[in-house]
């Protein structure tokens, strides 16, 4: 048998690894792949084990990294994927590694800051630039009304620039009167009016503007102008809209409220000259300092970008290595530390045929740490049950899939996978066939697995497409076999090919033809005796009358033929796993009355149908005509229920062969009589053991009866030991749970494959519908017209049948397609109670380290 | 006589495809894999077509037709015709 159709036998090993070559072997073991270790320590928490120390380096080394790679995404460099998996790297080389994230994360952080503070510099020259810019503007507006002291100017003291402070005396503040300001005042008061400018962002001006009105009760005067171009905050990178503002106001008292106020609303305000001449040369220092500013930052990005690039071509490499670190480091965890003997005691399991590969890795590694003894690998009896291991390839892991999501295996129990290779194509390919859509598919699924290597290499994120793509074997196939069933419907979008002429054919009268609305064909004359080679006559499609009564008739009954004999197939699978644990009992007092009474009452219901078609004819006579054709469904009823049948029409025989009545009693007495000793057989024989082993309480000795019972319940472990025993009434409650579940399962179970048919024929009467309302009424079109009306009617109609027919009906299929092998298929042999394998291995963890990190 | 020999020759075909592939198979590793799959692809297949087959051997009723479908099977399946003797 090949290793698929049963899990792989495993191992329970115990491994001595000496403290300076533990690393090393680790690494090669999960280069390997093929190693599960358990973890030795399960009541030490996470932060006493002996390793945190390096695990926790290793993930402050992941977050310098990760900072890298924010950094490098921001910038938009391109990061350097060879697709290449390094070797996990030396212990001593984690030093190095620190060293260099270390270096390059406070390098790029000090240039960043760099940045930020050149960034916020240039963004405080450039909105005095607008100030100095706009007031000109308020200056000149306001020479009308405003009467100024010639040769005089204010200017305000602010810290931020000290240098740039007038050392005018504010004494010489000028005085700023309007013509009914001078006529007003009294003769010899001196007023004087003051001013502050700044910038503000312009979302906030409207409620700074109010503010102001309120608290200075409206003697201050507000101008504003807006900043045309958006100006970068340095902080986050944003682009803000700002205005500049400009606010004269009287007196000291107003003065303080006005700054208190711009500081509220976390305006800047900039020293700002009166006069003109004083305002140009401020402006022309600020120009000069921005040029400088740009080429100093210009030269930092460049620095920057010089950094990242460098970074960007080792980052893959570094993430790489440092999560086989970080693994290998949470895999000594696990292991037990001898200190006596200055070794790391581990438990794995492996699996037996990968000893020899196993052992050989363990010397790469010891040869690569130096160390001079070698490990040591010692199996281990065990009755733990092991894991289940599936050994697949790119073919067979998406079939794997299909199964294991209903259940993992239990140990070394019969995998249904190999089977459903191509029952789960052909049985979807029952409900979906049509030759046409099957081609869509098979193309499709054909085009993924010839384009598999560039699309794996993509990796793209998309769940949807990744569902597609990992089960492009499943499409395909499902494709191929669609078309096969296509061709035995005959049946290409609702269309029929006539490849070997119809083997129906009709003469009639002409006065006949002329006035009948219909005619029916008659078997008599009108058939040839043979039937169409293969598939369906393509009459059936073209006369349309009566094509849903006869399609029904006959995907009804190859829907039960597939589905009997499906189960049949699965009870038969439940013979291997009995033989293959041993279990006698389960052998002859489950199995055999299981197959007796699918075969007794089921199969027979199959053959009654293969009698019928053969038996009967339209050209036979009586009692074998159509009129005498039971109906099998009624005969099968009768059966069960020992009912007489009722009185069959005049010349035909009450049954379809003779001695028909005397097999159906028998052969329902017979299945009845199974359900007896499926219920009762197994629970009585293992009582009896039990009350025999007691009777001789002999160590270490088990019966047939009790071995084959145990091992039902418990592992297959080796002898010498005692499983504890399953309680009695326990063992009765399970069995009757079971009978019953098998008995009214068989019933339903056959009901429920008649979804193959409901879908086919839901199918069929879709892709009909799609012809008769879309595409037909652009073929029926003349003209030039017609021609663009064709070409518009037929884009609807490819996009419904993608669409519906092929996406929608497609998933409907599939979706009942493994209903009926996980349950109805499944049900009869596979317990479905492991655990998967899960081997430490490094290709596993970096894959799904890159898919945390992209989320 | 058409009909056995349609039956024959496709038994034989199906035969043939299970036999080929089990020994083609002999040639790879996973040859019980292989060998699964033929087999299995086999049996579906010949058991979809037969079923097929037999249920048309014999068939009870007729196909039920309009005239026009009536009078295109005249015009363009060769076997089809028309005639001025009485119908049966």
């Amino acid at each position: 048998m090949g290793s698929l159709f049963r899990s792989e036998e495993m191992a329970l090993c115990q491994l001595f690894l000496q403290s300076e070559a533990a690393y090393a072997c680790v690494s090669e073991l999960g280069e390997l792949g093929l190693v599960q270790f358990r973890d030795l320590n399960p009541d030490v928490n996470a932060f006493q084990r002996k390793f945190v120390n390096e695990v926790r380096r290793c993930d402050e080394m992941e977050r310098k990294l990760r900072y890298l790679e924010k950094e490098i995404k921001k910038d938009g460099i391109p990061m350097l994927d060879t697709g290449e998996s390094p070797e996990a790297p030396q212990p001593r080389e984690m030093i190095d590694l620190e060293a260099t994230f270390e270096k390059l994360e406070n390098e790029l952080r000090e240039v960043n800051q760099n940045a930020e503070a050149l960034k916020r510099n240039f963004l405080e020259l450039t909105e005095l630039k607008h100030i100095l810019r706009k007031t000109q503007v308020f200056f000149d507006e306001s020479v009308p009304t405003v009467y100024k002291s010639s040769g005089a100017y204010s200017s305000s003291k602010y810290r931020r620039y000290p240098q740039m402070a007038d050392n005018q005396n504010e004494d010489e503040q000028a005085q700023l009167l309007g013509e009914e300001g001078v006529r007003a005042s009294q003769p010899g008061q001196n007023l004087k009016l003051g001013f502050v400018a700044g910038v503000i962002l312009r979302e906030r001006l409207p409620a700074f503007e109010r503010m102001l009105w309120r608290a200075c009760r409206g003697n201050v005067f507000l101008r504003q102008a807006m900043i045309e171009t958006p100006l970068e905050d340095p902080t986050n990178g944003d682009q803000v809209h700002k205005s500049v503002f400009i606010i004269f106001f009287q007196g000291d008292q107003l003065k303080t409220r006005v700054k208190k106020i711009c500081e509220g609303f976390r305006a800047t305000l900039y020293p700002c000259p009166e006069a003109p001449a004083d305002r140009r040369e401020m402006a022309m220092g600020v120009m000069t300092r921005i040029e400088d500013l740009n080429t100093v930052l210009g030269q930092t990005q460049d620095h920057r970008h010089r950094v990242l690039v460098a970074a960007a071509k080792n980052l893959k490499n570094w993430f790489v290595k440092v999560r086989k670190i970080k693994a290998i480091y949470h895999t000594l965890n696990l292991f037990n530390l001898d200190v006596t003997q200055k070794c790391l005691i581990a438990e794995c399991w492996v699996p037996l045929l990968d000893i020899e590969t196993i052992q050989l890795a363990l010397r790469r590694g010891t040869e690569r740490s130096g160390s001079s003894v070698p490990p040591i690998l010692n199996r281990m009896q065990t009755f733990e049950n092991p894991p289940t291991y599936n050994r697949t390839n790119k073919f067979t892991k998406a079939f794997q899939a299909l199964i294991d999501a209903y259940g993992v295996a239990s140990y070394r129990e019969m995998n249904p996978a190999p089977y459903t290779i191509i029952t789960f194509p052909f049985l979807f390919a029952v409900m979906f066939g049509d030759l046409g859509h099957g081609a869509i598919m098979a193309l499709f699924g054909l085009w993924m697995i010839r384009k598999e290597k560039g699309l794996a290499a993509q990796k793209t994120d998309n769940e949807i497409w990744n569902i597609f793509f990992g089960g492009r074997y499943i499409i395909f196939l499902m494709g191929v076999f669609s078309m096969y069933t296509g061709l035995i419907y005959n049946d290409i979008f609702s269309k029929s090919l006539n490849i070997f002429g119809s083997h129906w054919h009709l003469s009639y009268n002409k006065s006949t033809v002329m006035e009948n609305k219909f005619l029916q064909l008659s078997p008599k004359g009108d058939y040839e005796g043979a039937p169409y080679p293969f598939g369906m006559d393509p009459i059936w499609q073209v006369a349309g009358a009566n094509k849903i009564i006869f399609h029904n008739a006959y995907k009804m009954k190859i829907s039960i033929i597939f589905g009997v004999i499906h189960m049949i197939f699965g009870v038969v699978m439940s013979w291997h796993n009995h033989t293959y644990f041993r279990n006698r009992i389960s052998l002859l007092y489950e199995f055999i009355p299981q197959l007796v009474f699918l075969l007794l009452l089921f199969f027979y219901m199959v053959l009654l149908m293969f009698i019928k078609w053969i038996k009967f004819a339209a050209t036979n006579d009586k009692p074998y005509s159509e009129a005498c054709a039971p109906s099998i469904l009624i005969t099968f009823i009768d059966m069960v229920l020992f009912n007489t049948p009722k009185p069959p029409p005049e010349n035909c025989e009450t049954y379809m062969f003779m001695g028909q009545h005397f097999i159906q009693v028998l052969f329902v007495l017979v299945a009845v009589g199974c359900i007896p000793v499926m219920l009762l057989a197994k629970p009585l024989l293992i009582m009896q053991a039990r009350k025999q082993a007691n009777v001789q309480p002999i160590a270490g000795a088990t019966s047939d009866a009790e071995a084959g019972g145990v091992s039902n319940s418990g592992s297959h472990g080796g002898g010498g030991g005692h499983e504890e025993e399953e309680e009695l009434s326990e063992i009765f409650i399970h069995q009757s749970i079971h009978t019953i579940e098998y008995v009214l399962g068989s019933v339903s179970h056959t009901a429920s494959y008649l979804r193959l048919w409901a879908l086919s024929l839901a199918h069929a009467q879709l892709a009909e519908v799609l012809w008769t309302m879309v595409l037909s009424i652009g073929l029926k079109q003349e003209g030039p017209v017609g021609g663009i009306v064709l070409t518009c009617v037929f884009a609807f109609w490819a996009i419904l049948t993608v669409g519906i027919l092929v996406l929608m009906e497609g998933l409907s299929a599939f979706l009942h397609t493994l209903r009926l092998h996980w349950v109805e298929f499944q049900s009869k042999f596979y317990k479905g109670q492991g655990y998967a394998f899960q081997p430490f291995s490094f290709d596993a963890i970096i894959e799904n380290g890159a898919a945390a990190a992209e989320e | 006589m058409d009909k056995h020999v349609a039956f024959m020759v496709i038994t034989v075909f199906w035969l043939l495809f299970a036999i080929i592939g089990f020994l083609v198979s002999y040639r790879y590793e996973e040859r019980g894999l292989i060998r699964c799959c033929v087999i299995l692809t086999a049996v579906c297949c010949y058991l979809a077509w037969m079923v097929t087959f037999v249920m048309q051997l014999n068939p009870l009723t007729g196909p039920r037709a309009k005239q026009k479908i009536i009078l295109g099977m005249i015009t363009y399946w060769p076997r089809s015709i028309i005639h001025d003797e009485k119908d049966p």
